[in-house]
């Protein structure tokens, strides 16, 4: 018998992306600075990460140049001084909806790129001393520049937290959308794709965790589409968290048997909880509930 | 290749400038003559003929008959180097290295120094290329294998530095004992061996594909490494293709390298990093005098 068989946090994208409210950026901030060392990343959150920000920033370059640059030229503005804001700004108030329209609903990510360079043309346009112009094409350039550095911060999180390669099997992803989504609601139309990347990651923890056979804790501060369905997921033996209680998650565990002994262990399983314990085994090839009775 | 605050130059040609490949290795007084360039003379006339021979690795250019563009490449090359300040100080560190052993302190002060001066010439080479990209109807996937390409060396500068600032104690504690001292440039030397061939792979493929672009839209000889229009139809996308194929390849080869060597740190805020206030320093001295 052996306790103390935590594996570790398992991160939501959420988690290592700006959050737009400041509590739940401090939320993620100080868990991350006491938990990091124990954190993974798996493949899908990675992923959907990564390419969030590419999108967001290609967007953003694409919209430079192929709409700014003809907007300064139809208007023959070939150089801006300082005093030359409000253009800028009816450009960026522009973009927003552009942009709306253009990326992925649910995240805040191309509003924190847009917000940065927003931030980044006028702090420069204003600290231009009074008499001195910039070629539009230099001004652009710059903001290019400045749009790889931005990425290049939004990704570095990413870089530095352990990554788990795992591509979660089918049927244990049936299984969490199983546990998230109502019977009466199954079909197609309710399977965005964002439930759909949410369960690749929620699939991707609970497989890691009974490969290693150490208890996994997803982290995540998404309560519409995870935190709010935490009952049914643990159920099936996930454990999901706010980042605020992740830690307090990751004490109670230390103190649980290994997830193979504590479901051999259990009394009374449920239907689903029979179902996704078949699922597991078949999945990673060995036994837990006859293994050790 | 110049530094910001030596220069206002934002045209500089893009060339592989050997002794600035990375990363170093750690030589004592008996390391071959070879490993290190002798002077820079040498320097010159070495890096030279590396892009020279670079040259010969692309497709022949459709406007310049190729002897007539390998006299003006030479002749180019050779007058950016001579302005080249960070180059200057790339050979003499090339030197000074040779020499560590006795001068071990003054000479990671300089590399260090130099550290940032590389960092800044990223930044500035990432400017150089936004440039050409905006002046471009070239597809944006050519902009990001350049700029993930160049945002990998400067990771990688990062976890250098950070390494070796950690080994220069090492060194400085150990200098009066040999057998560790040599120990330890044996570590190092075996952990940047990974980086060594896949940093320069990656230097010669992202020049080649800016050379095989610029050339092939240059109508003059004279316009080549200069500002003008880029158009695709001038260019075979599928060899366009192909070279962000293989520059996208090695980055992601060094990004996992680098990765494992690297620390978190949480996104909190945006505020301005040390590359922010270099591109403003670069608005800063493009900006022009208004007339009147």
């Amino acid at each position: 018998m052996s306790f103390g068989q935590v594996e570790g946090f398992f991160l939501d994208t959420c988690v290592l992306l700006p959050h737009p409210l400041e509590a739940m950026s401090k939320a993620c901030s100080d868990f991350l600075k006491e938990a990091s060392s124990l954190c993974f990343l798996s493949s899908s959150v990675r992923t959907e990460a990564f390419d969030l920000i590419e999108q967001s920033h290609d967007i953003i370059v694409v919209n430079l140049r192929d709409r700014l640059k003809p907007f300064f030229e139809a208007n023959n503005i070939k150089e801006l001084t300082n005093k030359d804001g409000k253009i800028i700004a009816d450009f960026f108030s522009q973009q927003k909806s552009v942009i709306k329209k253009q990326s992925q609903k649910r995240s805040n990510v191309p509003y924190e790129i847009l917000g940065a360079i927003e931030n980044f043309v006028a702090t420069s346009l204003h600290s231009l001393e009074d008499g001195r112009k910039l070629t539009i094409t230099d001004f652009l350039a710059a903001l290019t520049t400045e749009l790889a550095i931005v990425k290049h911060d939004l990704e570095a999180p990413f870089r530095g937290i352990k990554p788990v390669d795992i591509t979660p099997n089918d049927s244990v992803r049936s299984e969490i959308i199983a546990s998230m989504v109502p019977l009466d609601l199954k079909d197609a139309d309710h399977l965005t794709s964002a439930l759909l990347k949410d369960a690749d990651h929620l699939a991707s923890a609970l497989e890691h965790q009974f490969r290693q056979n150490k208890w996994i804790i997803f982290v995540t501060t998404d309560d519409t589409h995870i935190l709010s369905k935490e009952p049914n997921l643990r159920e099936i033996f996930l454990q999901c968290s706010k980042p605020e209680w992740a830690l307090d998650y990751y004490r109670d565990m230390t103190k649980t048997k290994s997830p193979k002994q504590h479901i051999c262990e259990m009394k009374n399983y449920t239907q689903r909880q029979k179902k996704i314990v078949n699922v597991i085994e078949k999945t990673i090839g060995s036994r837990i509930i006859i293994e050790t009775k | 290749m110049l530094s910001l605050s030596n220069s206002r130059n934002f045209d500089k040609p893009e060339i592989i400038r050997s002794t600035m490949v990375f990363p170093q290795r750690f030589e004592i007084t008996d390391a071959p003559i070879s490993e290190a360039l002798k002077d820079y003379k040498t320097a010159i006339e070495e890096t030279v003929k590396a892009n020279l021979d670079l040259l010969d690795e692309l497709p022949p250019p459709n406007t310049f008959h190729i002897e007539e563009l390998k006299e003006f490449l030479k002749k180019a090359v050779e007058d950016d180097l001579r302005r080249d300040l960070v180059f200057e100080k790339s050979v003499e560190l090339h030197k000074y290295m040779k020499d560590m052993w006795t001068s071990v302190d003054s000479y990671f002060q300089e590399v260090f120094d130099h550290h940032v001066n590389l960092k800044n010439q990223v930044d500035t080479d990432i400017f150089s290329i936004s440039r050409m990209f905006l002046n471009s109807d070239l597809p944006i996937s050519f902009l990001k294998a350049i700029e993930n390409s160049l945002v990998a060396e400067k990771d990688y500068i990062d976890i250098y530095d950070k390494r070796i600032r950690r080994e220069r104690l090492e060194l400085l504690v150990n200098r009066n004992n040999r057998r560790k001292f040599e120990r330890i440039c044996d570590t190092h030397n075996r952990w940047i061996a990974p980086f060594t061939s896949r940093l320069e792979n990656l230097d010669r493929t992202r020049v080649k594909m800016i050379w095989y672009v610029d050339f092939n839209n240059s109508d003059k000889i004279e316009n080549i490494f200069k500002d003008k229009m880029i158009k695709s139809s001038r260019i075979n996308m599928q060899i366009l293709q192909k070279f962000i194929d293989d520059l996208e390849k090695l980055t992601h080869e060094i990004d996992g390298l680098v990765e494992a060597n690297m620390e978190f740190h949480p996104f909190t805020s945006r505020e301005d990093t040390d590359s922010t206030r270099t591109v403003r320093r670069i608005m800063d001295l493009l900006s022009l005098k208004a007339e009147g």
